[in-house]
């Protein structure tokens, strides 16, 4: 990470001259809609890594593309990758920039490809009861045109409303619903794509005889191939929903109840488990008047809850003493587990009185219905400002990952126990499976200065990523590889390192496609 | 290149068999082996010499909590499912053809490792696997139950009839081992009115095993077997019930004849449509994307080879060479 370039905002670096060069060219490719005036290469130049907000705070900015294109057609993207290829000249993809890896950084510079003009959500087909929609849609606006027509797609990331059904495949995004819906890769029927090569991809819904295509560009981060559009599974939207919230003595009760969940059969649509500092600060929140739609300007239960409630207690510079803190909070135990049912109103009874008697047998204390709903109602809670973390000197950060249920445990406590000099940790566990579930850890510290903090803030990254898979869990669930998680991929991948060479240079035969991404 | 330099060139590693030669190696290092001498000879895998994985038939322990066990290619899917259901657990509702396969033919073929899970998704059997490539590497991909750490490897494999490297090893998903049957008998008005009411149920999670479908009198009858935990089919059962009678189903009592015949993957319109033209159907792995049906339907067979409908290009990423046999 130490090694990725940065500019001061206030003066970036010139588009290079060779590709000014092409810059004609590029234009025509896209009807004109090309640009390289600053604020728009700025705009480009970093998604949400608090690595990038840290770098604004600096007053500076990761490295920024040459170019901004806003092509409408899946000819003009192949146009302007012919160009670029005979170039060679980088193309990063760009959704609407939530990711939180740099998995849109502009490391090599080149031409950041905004993908928002593709923008159709066709008719519901109720037969086969999917939707084909193009990959610059944004998330909230394709679940409110489908629920206007009975239908949801189940998809519920908490960026929802700044990011595009695009970018979730390019990462194999999650939503909260996961355990009831899937993850994005499980509700596509087909995508189509634009590769590196210039050539149209277009994968057969099932059945179909050969390996699935779609499930070796999903996930690319744009390494392979640019989306154009996917067809994607839809449900009937939920009659009714149920909510429970337990308390259990350990967060160790608290796994194994959702662990017996889903071998039991249930399928909660949403099950968090936070540990026990996090329940102690989010996990004893007031009634909350039932759901409601928040707007996305507020901020994130890390933002709004944790750290407020932190700051309130601790001065910044008291991060610094992680260990302290994290000694701390090793006093507590209580584990809070939230779970909501969704769907028909009758199977949503049952299924919550299934799962309080697994949650009774485990001592879990019912604690009603209100801890859900609260959760529901605040569950878009996004930050579009920079984090007064960050602004007080300090700086919060998120590791997702999973593990089978034989190693959750073990993963949980080793990151933590690694991280602990370095940043003070919370962890909920979520987007639960038949065989494991997803961890997802905060990270929260400070430094003396900029520098020390970076240092800090790499340092962490590596201890954490390292103990994670050494315990055996996976370097990311959700969030994706980017720039962030490179090395760890690599390091974990194996011989698989080599299959993955095999597929960039067959679909980017000449690597232009958003370099320094899964270490590609 | 000749059958007899071949078999010298392969040695020991080689078998001479009634239908010509045949390899059968107990370990990837073997098959790798193998591989680096079909490239050297300028020889394929399936053309020139066939591959047994007869000898890749070890089982290892359950992972009790997370209920994934790691099995060879070679075991059958029967005999897998016998060693689960010895320790309380079972690899779920599977066709009776996929469970006469090995592991590894149920991966690499057409079934493409599929199963259906609750919700009426598809999701492979296996969380990781093992497999050899063309270039003698040896692959292994990531126990999790799922991922975002780039594009899905396990694909390359799955349903690629070992042409772009060949499964030797699974880590394989079961769930708890059923402990209650129930059979589920209605009628319904019309085949649309059938297939909705399964898809509906579906979607809610309810887990059917199997599903005989006919037309008589005008009417779907419908045999459906649940399968599971008590608790689990009790709910799935009174679920199915709830939402018969606004589609206009009733109970029936007709009880229906199994069919037999080969396996095909069907499109749920394409089952509809057969049910419209009056035809007998058994669905098996029932989801949302697809089911595997016995009777006449139009779709997918799952018992030959042919040719991709896509991803043929990879061949030529992969094995250059055709080492590992080239286009199906």
């Amino acid at each position: 990470m130490s090694e990725l370039r940065s500019s001061p905002v206030a003066v970036l670096p010139e588009t290079r001259a060779p590709w000014l060069l092409a810059e004609a060219d590029l234009k025509a490719s896209v009807g004109g809609r090309l640009s390289r005036v600053d604020h728009d290469r700025l705009s480009y130049s970093r998604d949400m890594w608090p690595l990038g907000l840290m770098l604004i705070r600096q007053g500076r900015s990761p490295t920024p593309p040459d170019f901004v294109a806003w092509p409408g057609t899946e000819a003009e993207v192949a146009a302007l990758l012919g160009v670029a290829r005979a170039r060679k000249i980088p193309v990063i993809p760009f959704g609407a920039g939530s990711g939180v890896c740099g998995g849109t950084w502009a490391v090599e510079g080149g031409v950041a490809i905004d993908c928002k003009r593709f923008d159709a959500i066709g008719e519901v087909d109720s037969e086969r009861r999917s939707v084909e929609v193009g990959a610059g849609v944004v998330g909230e606006t394709l679940e409110r045109r489908l629920n206007a027509h009975g239908w949801t797609l189940g998809h519920f990331p908490s960026s929802i409303y700044m990011s595009t059904v695009g970018g979730w495949l390019a990462a194999r995004s999650a939503g909260q619903l996961s355990s009831r819906y899937g993850k994005i890769e499980d509700m596509v029927l087909s995508v189509r794509a634009v590769t590196g090569a210039g050539q149209l991809v277009q994968t057969p819904e099932r059945p179909f005889r050969g390996p699935d295509l779609a499930q070796l560009l999903i996930g690319s981060e744009g390494t392979l191939a640019l989306f154009t559009s996917a067809r994607l599974r839809v449900h009937r939207l939920p009659e009714a929903r149920a909510f429970g919230a337990f308390d259990f003595r350990s967060v160790a009760d608290g796994l194994e109840a959702i662990r017996q969940l889903f071998r039991a059969g249930l399928r909660p649509a949403v099950t968090r488990l936070y540990d026990p500092f996090d329940t102690a600060l989010v996990g004893n929140e007031g009634h909350h008047g039932g759901a409601k739609a928040v707007p996305p300007s507020r901020r994130t239960t890390l933002d709004k809850q944790v750290l407020p409630a932190l700051w309130r207690v601790l001065a910044p510079q008291a991060f610094a003493l992680t260990g302290l803190l994290n000694k701390a909070s090793g006093l507590l135990k209580k584990s809070r587990l939230i779970l909501m049912f969704e769907g028909e109103r009758q199977r949503g009874v049952e299924e919550l009185a299934a799962a309080e008697a697994i949650c009774s047998n485990l001592s879990g204390q019912n604690r009603g219905p209100q801890p859900g709903e609260h959760w529901l109602a605040g569950r878009y809670d996004v930050s579009f400002r920079m984090s007064k973390v960050i602004e007080g000197g300090a700086w919060a950060d998120t590791m997702e990952v999973a593990a089978p249920w034989d190693k959750v445990l073990e993963v949980y406590q080793a990151v933590r126990q690694a991280v602990s000099p370095h940043a003070f940790v919370l962890c909920h566990f979520s987007h639960a499976y038949l065989e494991g579930c997803s961890l997802y850890f905060s990270f929260v510290s400070s430094a003396g200065d900029e520098r020390a903090q970076q240092t800090r803030y790499e340092t962490m990254w590596k201890v954490a990523l390292s103990a994670a898979v050494r315990a055996g869990a996976n370097v990311s669930h959700h969030h994706g590889v980017g720039v962030l998680k490179a090395r760890a991929l690599q390091d974990s991948l194996g011989e698989g390192r080599q299959a993955l060479k095999s597929l960039k240079a067959l679909f980017d035969p000449d690597g232009i496609m958003n370099p320094g991404k899964l270490g590609l | 290149m000749s059958a007899a330099e071949l078999r010298h060139a392969l040695g020991p590693l080689c078998i001479d068999g009634p239908d010509g030669l045949w390899v059968s190696p107990g370990s990837e290092r073997a098959l790798v082996d193998v591989v680096n001498v079909l490239k050297a000879q300028g020889a394929q895998l399936h053309r020139d010499v066939r591959l047994s994985r007869a000898a890749l038939v070890r089982v290892g322990a359950l992972q009790p909590q997370s209920g994934i066990i790691e099995a060879q290619a070679g075991v059958t899917l029967s005999s897998l499912e016998a060693a689960l259901q010895a320790q309380g657990q079972s690899l779920g509702s599977l066709s009776p053809a996929a469970l006469r396969l090995t592991l590894g033919e149920f991966l690499e073929g057409p079934y493409a490792g599929l199963r259906s899970v609750a919700g009426g998704r598809l999701e492979p059997l296996s969380m990781a696997l093992t497999a050899v490539m063309a270039d003698g590497r040896v692959v292994q991909t990531h126990g999790s139950p799922r991922s975002a750490t780039g594009p899905d490897l396990n694909a390359l494999f799955l349903g690629a009839q070992s042409r772009l490297g060949v499964v030797t090893q699974a880590l394989v998903r079961s769930v708890p081992r059923a402990d209650h049957r129930e059979l589920l008998r209605v009628s319904l008005p019309t085949a649309q009115a059938t297939v909705d009411w399964l898809l509906d149920c579906l979607a809610e999670g309810c887990s059917v095993a199997a599903a005989r479908l006919s037309v008589s009198s005008g009417r779907v009858q419908a045999e459906l077997e649940l399968s599971g935990l008590l608790a689990a089919v009790q709910r799935d059962a009174r679920h199915l019930q709830r939402r018969l009678e606004p589609l206009g189903g009733r109970p029936s009592g007709t009880v229906a004849e199994p069919l037999a015949g080969p396996e095909c993957e069907a499109t749920w319109p394409a089952v509809t449509q057969a049910l419209m033209a009056g035809h007998r159907l058994e669905l098996f792995r029932l989801a949302q994307a697809s089911v595997v049906a016995v009777g006449e339907v139009v779709g997918q067979s799952l018992h030959a080879e042919g040719p991709w409908q896509q991803g043929g290009e990879l061949l030529v990423a992969f094995d250059a060479a055709r080492a590992l046999g080239g286009s199906p």
